[in-house]
């Protein structure tokens, strides 16, 4: 069952438009991978889901709800988070104030919040570091950080835009381990990320864009033969016809 | 009524001018600074004095005015405003740079305090004292030559940032910090001269107002928080809204005071203010963006 | 016996809590009591701002508005209807709370030093309407000239006295209630949700909070708390006027007061009024006459030189030098 689903998704600053006619799907417990290119609209895409923009035209539904129109906040309660590609922490805040506020959505007790906080906070390995100030945090540990404030919302859709970008291959093969966790706990994930062969393992279908458009959708292996992803990660000359 | 609208607009053109400062290190910095007025009043001051000590004509102040003032702007902003820039560079609310700039402002004004005393001080110069007729209306000369003096400033800033080579890096950084940077800009250089140059326009605002004003170490005050009115009134960063908001500024008081008390008319004018906030806080000129 | 760092602070507190009961028991003089009334009238309304200029992440520049709504409210009350302060102080906190929603729902969404201009020009604005405003109808406003709180009696009803020592404990009284919310609220969702929302709306809305919700709300428990203060000032003062309870001078004091001090903390409006208040007095004593404005000039230095080298104001050196004396403590008592 589609657990989220986009229909003609428009979205265009003044002559751009960073985003053309998405039409995308996500099954319940599934993990879809979006790749694309610089200035795809990947994150634009994003930000029209989780609310932060309003998208020109089209039709988001989530868990049965027509989110088109709803503010992030909103959004959020449904149970749909996510990750910013550009960091934003709570920089004078401790890791686990951080997380906690995550924590609060389905509590009103702050006990259960700094509880579930501290499990989810556990559960990503970074608990020798929960008393340490966000602002004094290295970019992998910032980028756990934010994945672990979403994940303590406890959500049933993750949005996850890059939180491996600038991690060396070994933080990768453990975010990768943690994303895999996260999914068979019975979370939803949508991942952008640059570099295919990271993607592909852990995703069961992947969607490529270009220039604000779907220009594939699949298998990984599917996609990653497809003609229009080479075209568009390549150049012409290295399709071969 | 035909006299209060030329004075509203003469006058109007001097605010404008002070404004055009503030609007400048806006644009560039996106910094508001409220020692604006305090940077006007130290313009009337060492107008006052110069007139005081040298007997002569206030215009010929600016000789020395302008340096000072600007060197003034130039070292406050590499001293003082400077490390509390960089500190908040990813800062989303960069409000440390006000609060910098507030604290600068009770410095000047009290120190003034302390040199001069609290008492209003003027220059008499009989020669531009005098009213002239324009088509019948009259007006002091003093007035008239500030505003010519004002059109003429903003008219050289205006040529300055557009065909001048630091113009160009000015408005480089103003648009792209860290472009301009990568093109081998010096944005703190580029970030001191702006100040300075902002100061320097208060200054010569402070010699143009003086012979038809006074001076005392508060005075900058008022026209601080007319001068913050104008510039979101014309569109934060933009000159030309800033000359237009102040001749808009310049005609409410002077015409409302025709009808109203002077009090009532700067309550108009705040409330004015607070719907161009709320309603289009780009105002007149302003770029869109975020507010 | 051993204490933990934690009792250690608890007996701090409580010793000190002590003292500040009875310093009115050993200090007769009333001028000194009068120095500690303004002390901790300043620390009651920079926490009071800290609502919204420390914890929500924007500066409010205009607060001055609020104690002059709520002074004028139960001044106004109390001497043409002769209601009870006490109930002025209640309609003054009220009304003052709708205000500031009312000026919150399109100034919350400025940025940084638009919200800044838009807070002064309201502060302004209420200055100038109350120095304009003679008579509404029958209500005598006062204008510039503003009201004068006839002595009628010590009375607590009237909320008079002759002696300063009822209004030493009654500012006391308010200022440790107000930090009780204060410490409340900052453990409870409402408090961190107010934070995320200054420190980053946009990832604060990401994890469900209304930022604009908390917002408001601070906004008008800000403006509550801010116009008791106006009540207590002009039943302390007995004479009100726009200059002394609007100026724009006093609303960037109480901003000063809690960024110097260290906004966003519930320890740097205590800290900030602590430090400026009584050096402010003493220079002004001392060398006002001679020097007019140089208290002025040190609090503008002070600011400056707070922004650059401490820019989360004095508390965290003194949080600091404080913890490093207590775990002392510990160690001493270990040995
Ligand atoms: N707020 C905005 N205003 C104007 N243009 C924007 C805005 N946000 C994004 N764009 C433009 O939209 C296009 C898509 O950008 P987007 O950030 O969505 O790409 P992306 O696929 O996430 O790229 P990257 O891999 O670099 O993160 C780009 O051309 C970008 O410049
Ligand atoms: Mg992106």
């Amino acid at each position: 069952m589609a657990i989220l689903k986009t229909e003609k998704i428009i979205k265009k600053f003044g002559g751009l438009v960073a985003v053309k006619n998405m039409d995308f799907e996500v099954n319940e417990k599934e993990i879809v991978g979006i790749i694309g290119a610089n200035g795809a609209g990947k994150t634009t895409f994003f930000n029209c889901i989780s609310g932060n923009l309003e998208p020109t035209s089209g039709r988001i539904i989530f868990d049965g709800h027509n989110i088109t129109k709803y503010k992030p906040y909103q959004i959020a309660k449904l149970g749909l988070a996510r990750t910013f590609q550009v960091v934003k922490p709570f920089a004078n805040k401790t890791v686990l104030y951080n997380v906690t506020v995550g924590a609060f959505v389905k509590t009103q007790h702050k006990k259960d919040a700094i509880e579930k906080a501290e499990e989810t906070i556990n559960f990503l390995n970074i608990y020798e570091k929960k008393n340490v100030l966000a602002k004094n945090l290295t970019l992998p540990e910032r980028k756990r950080l934010e994945l672990a404030r979403a994940l303590a919302t406890r959500p049933k859709l993750l949005l996850l835009d890059e939180v491996m970008a600038g991690l060396r291959p070994d933080e990768i093969k453990d975010m990768l381990k943690i994303i895999e966790k996260i999914n068979n706990h019975g979370v939803t994930i949508v991942i952008i990320e640059h570099i295919m062969q990271v993607i592909m393992s852990v995703s069961k279908r992947i969607y490529a864009m270009n220039f604000g458009e779907k220009i594939a959708c699949g298998t990984p292996e599917e996609v990653a033969k497809n003609k229009n992803v080479i075209k568009a990660y390549l150049g012409d000359e290295y399709v071969i016809s | 009524m035909g006299s209060a609208i030329l004075n509203g607009i003469l006058m109007g053109s001097i605010y404008g001018l002070t404004a055009v400062g503030l609007t400048l290190i806006f644009g560039v910095l996106k910094v508001i600074n409220f020692a604006q007025g305090a940077f006007l009043m130290s313009g009337l001051f060492a107008t006052y004095w110069f007139v005081k000590f040298t007997g002569t004509n206030p215009y010929l102040a600016l000789v020395v005015v302008v340096p000072f003032t600007y060197f003034m702007g130039y070292y406050i902003q590499k001293f003082l405003i400077k490390p509390v820039f960089e500190s908040e560079k990813d800062v989303r609310e960069p409000i440390g740079v006000i609060i910098v700039t507030t604290g600068i402002w009770y410095m000047l004004d009290n120190l003034a305090l302390m040199l001069f005393g609290a008492q209003y001080r003027t220059i008499n110069v009989p020669s531009v004292s005098k009213a002239i007729s324009i088509f019948g209306l009259y007006a002091p000369l003093s007035k008239i030559i500030g505003f010519f003096i004002s059109i003429t400033v903003s008219g050289l800033l205006f040529w300055f940032l557009k065909y001048s080579k630091m113009g160009k890096a000015i408005r480089a950084t103003s648009q792209d910090r860290e472009a301009a940077s990568l093109m081998g800009i010096n944005q703190y250089k580029i970030y001191n001269v702006t100040f300075g140059i902002g100061t320097a326009i208060c200054g010569i605002a402070g010699a143009v107002l003086l012979p038809f004003y006074y001076v005392y170490p508060t005075v900058g005050m008022h026209l601080d928080i007319m001068d913050f009115v104008i510039v979101v009134l014309g569109g934060l960063g933009s000159i030309p809204g800033a000359l237009v908001g102040g001749l808009i500024i310049g005609l409410i008081e002077s015409v409302g005071s025709q009808f109203i008390a002077y009090s009532w008319t700067i309550e108009v004018i705040y409330i004015i203010f607070l719907i161009i906030l709320f309603v289009k806080p780009s105002g007149l000129f302003g770029v869109k963006g975020e507010f | 016996m051993k204490f933990s760092e934690k009792q250690i602070k608890l007996i701090l507190l409580m010793l000190s809590a002590i003292v500040v009961f009875l310093i009115p028991v050993f200090i007769k003089n009333q001028g000194y009591i009068q120095i500690f009334i303004v002390v901790m009238f300043f620390m009651y309304i920079a926490t009071a701002w800290n609502f919204v200029g420390g914890f929500a992440g924007v500066l409010p520049l205009g607060n001055a508005a609020f104690i002059a709504i709520g002074a004028y409210t139960s001044t106004i009350l109390f001497v043409q209807y002769g209601i009870s302060p006490w109930v002025g102080m209640l309609a003054g906190g009220i009304i003052s709370a709708i205000i500031g929603i009312i000026i919150g729902l399109p100034t919350f969404k400025l940025r940084g030093a638009y919200f800044a201009l838009a807070t002064i020009a309201f502060g302004e604005g209420i200055k100038v309407l109350f120095q304009n405003i003679d008579k509404i109808g029958s209500v005598n406003v006062g204008g510039a000239r503003g009201i004068l709180i006839s002595y009628s009696g010590d009375s607590f009803a009237n909320f008079q006295w002759v002696s300063r020592i009822p209004y030493y404990y009654i500012i006391l009284v308010m200022l440790i209630i107000l930090l009780a919310i204060t410490v409340f609220l900052m453990n409870s969702k409402m408090g961190y949700y107010l934070i995320a929302g200054g420190e980053d709306p946009e990832a604060a809305a990401s994890l469900g909070v209304n930022v604009a919700k908390y917002k408001l709300i601070a906004m008008a428990l800000s403006a509550f708390f801010t116009a008791i203060a106006g009540t207590f000032y002009a039943q302390w003062i007995l004479y009100i006027l726009p200059k002394s309870v609007g100026s724009i001078d006093l609303s960037f004091e109480i901003a000063f007061i809690a960024i110097i001090g260290g906004r966003g903390t519930i320890i740097g409006p205590i800290l900030g009024a602590l430090l400026l208040k009584p050096l402010g007095e003493l220079t002004r004593t001392y060398l006002g006459g001679a020097l007019p404005g140089l208290h002025l000039f040190i609090l503008g230095l002070i600011l400056v030189l707070v922004m650059i080298y401490q820019p989360r104001g004095i508390q965290e050196v003194l949080t600091k030098i404080f913890n490093r004396f207590v775990k002392k403590m510990v160690t001493i008592k270990r040995s």
